[in-house]
């Protein structure tokens, strides 16, 4: 890719547009917390925009910003300790689910969104970063961390635990 | 639907209801420039490697796309009586719009092609989208093997919004959900809708398309829960301004279709939803 002749200021605004409301998505799925998300994301912005003079390409940016984004939203979940929050405000199961096919698969997507944030966050995170982001093994690894082989076996833990509530959907 | 397919539809449902503060630059350039003002010190930066990204190579089990709201009922270009062909452009926003070309019916493979030539032809009917192929870049080959097709091309994406458009523009073709840019290349698949595509569609009536007068069938689709269409006259004056209510589409866009009643003239319609707005110019009568 051509490097981006922009400074930290054209950087942040650049990077910004093309990125800022998919990375709130992921840390909004990451966290549950919405106004919490868009602070952890805001972090990672003002971050780069500091560490730019070292980074000077998008695509390293954008891999910065992800790194940024996922240890924010680690340090949010134990700091805030909303996971024992949001378990605890798990919705109840529907009753009476509409006959409308579009409401069932609401109500499907909520279960299964329930489920993966009752998952650890490490499982939460290769789920999220694999299947929301569509990101390859080795960039969820950058952005976690971790060694590809560790983001392996959390996705397959994480699926293996999705699995009966996949099953009881379908 | 494998499990797969099923958590990446709910987390892209789940995504798809987030919506971000409208001044959230405002309150990132604010917070750098109060940075600067105080000493500068470090910034913890642990687990941090600035290696360039590699390929991303996601092997998943093959699902077809997700279905996408139906193509208008005329289009503009192309062949008539051939096969509605979509093709995929930069929108005025950034995110992906779809225009429809009529082309002779043929195999997946012809049909990829066609719809990457035209593409990378670069001559939307809308004026105001664009191509992110730089000028030139040709197909050289297109194979369907194993819900994998491959395209070959004289040059290799220049952007990931470039990749997305041919990426979004070869499955619609092929129907089958990856692609791989040039043989060696990594699997690609359609990003989040919610992400990818514009906010808002005017579905038909197409740009520059002349319509019948008597009843113009408008169709729009766009995220979130409704959209606001307004139609101008030549003079410019507003002569419908409505609301209207989007079925419930949750990944995928939601739609909205009303019969207007408009006298012979040009018209400008223009509909609004999430800060977008996607105009068409059209002709009555």
């Amino acid at each position: 890719m051509e490097q981006p002749p922009w400074g930290a200021d054209e950087a942040v605004t650049q990077l910004f547009g093309a990125h800022y409301r998919p990375l709130v998505r992921l840390a909004s799925l990451l966290l549950h917390e919405r106004g919490l998300a868009e602070e952890v994301v805001q972090d990672a912005y003002v971050k780069l925009h500091a560490r730019w003079h070292r980074l000077r390409d998008a695509d390293k940016a954008l891999a910065y910003l992800r790194v940024a984004v996922v240890n924010g939203c680690r340090s949010a979940l134990r700091h805030r300790r909303v996971v024992a929050a949001h378990l605890a405000a798990a919705r109840p199961p529907a009753d009476a689910p509409s006959a409308e096919a579009g409401a069932l698969d609401l109500l499907t997507h909520a279960a299964v969104v329930d489920a993966i944030r009752a998952l650890p966050p490490r499982q939460r995170e290769a789920i999220v970063l694999r299947y929301y982001a569509d990101l390859s093994e080795a960039e969820i690894a950058e952005a976690m961390g971790v060694s590809r082989g560790a983001v392996k076996s959390h996705a397959s833990r994480a699926v293996a635990a999705l699995r009966p509530v996949l099953e009881r959907l379908s | 639907m494998t499990p797969e397919e099923a958590i990446r539809r709910a987390l892209e449902a789940s995504a798809a209801t987030v919506e971000v503060s409208p001044d959230a630059l405002a309150t990132i350039r604010g917070r750098v420039r109060r940075r600067r003002r105080t000493a500068r010190w470090g910034w913890a930066t642990a687990g941090l490697a600035a290696a360039a990204a590699a390929a991303a190579v996601v092997a998943l089990p093959a699902a077809p796309p997700a279905p996408r709201p139906a193509p208008p009922a005329t289009t503009t270009s192309g062949t008539p009586g051939g096969a509605l062909l979509a093709v995929y452009w930069i929108g005025p926003g950034g995110g992906l719009v779809r225009e429809f070309t009529r082309q002779p019916a043929g195999t997946p493979e012809e049909r990829a092609r066609a719809a990457l030539t035209r593409m990378l032809d670069g001559r939307p009917a809308d004026p105001d989208y664009a191509t992110a192929w730089p000028a030139g870049t040709r197909v050289r080959a297109v194979a369907v093997a194993d819900g994998v097709t491959t395209v070959d091309l004289a040059g290799s994406p220049p952007s990931a919004r470039a990749a997305q458009q041919l990426v979004w523009t070869v499955t619609a073709a092929t129907g089958q959900p990856e692609v791989r840019i040039g043989p060696g290349g990594p699997v690609l698949r359609r990003g989040p809708a919610v992400d990818t595509l514009a906010p808002v569609w005017l579905i038909n009536p197409q740009h520059g398309e002349r319509v019948p007068a008597g009843g113009v069938a408008v169709h729009v689709a766009a995220f979130g829960r409704e959209v606001r269409l307004r139609v101008r006259a030549a003079s410019g004056a507003v002569v419908v301004d409505r609301v209207l209510a989007l079925s419930p589409g949750a990944p995928a866009q939601g739609e909205a279709r009303v019969t207007l009643a408009l006298d012979p003239g040009a018209y400008t319609l223009e509909a609004a939803a999430g800060g977008a707005v996607d105009d068409h110019a059209i002709t009555v009568g």
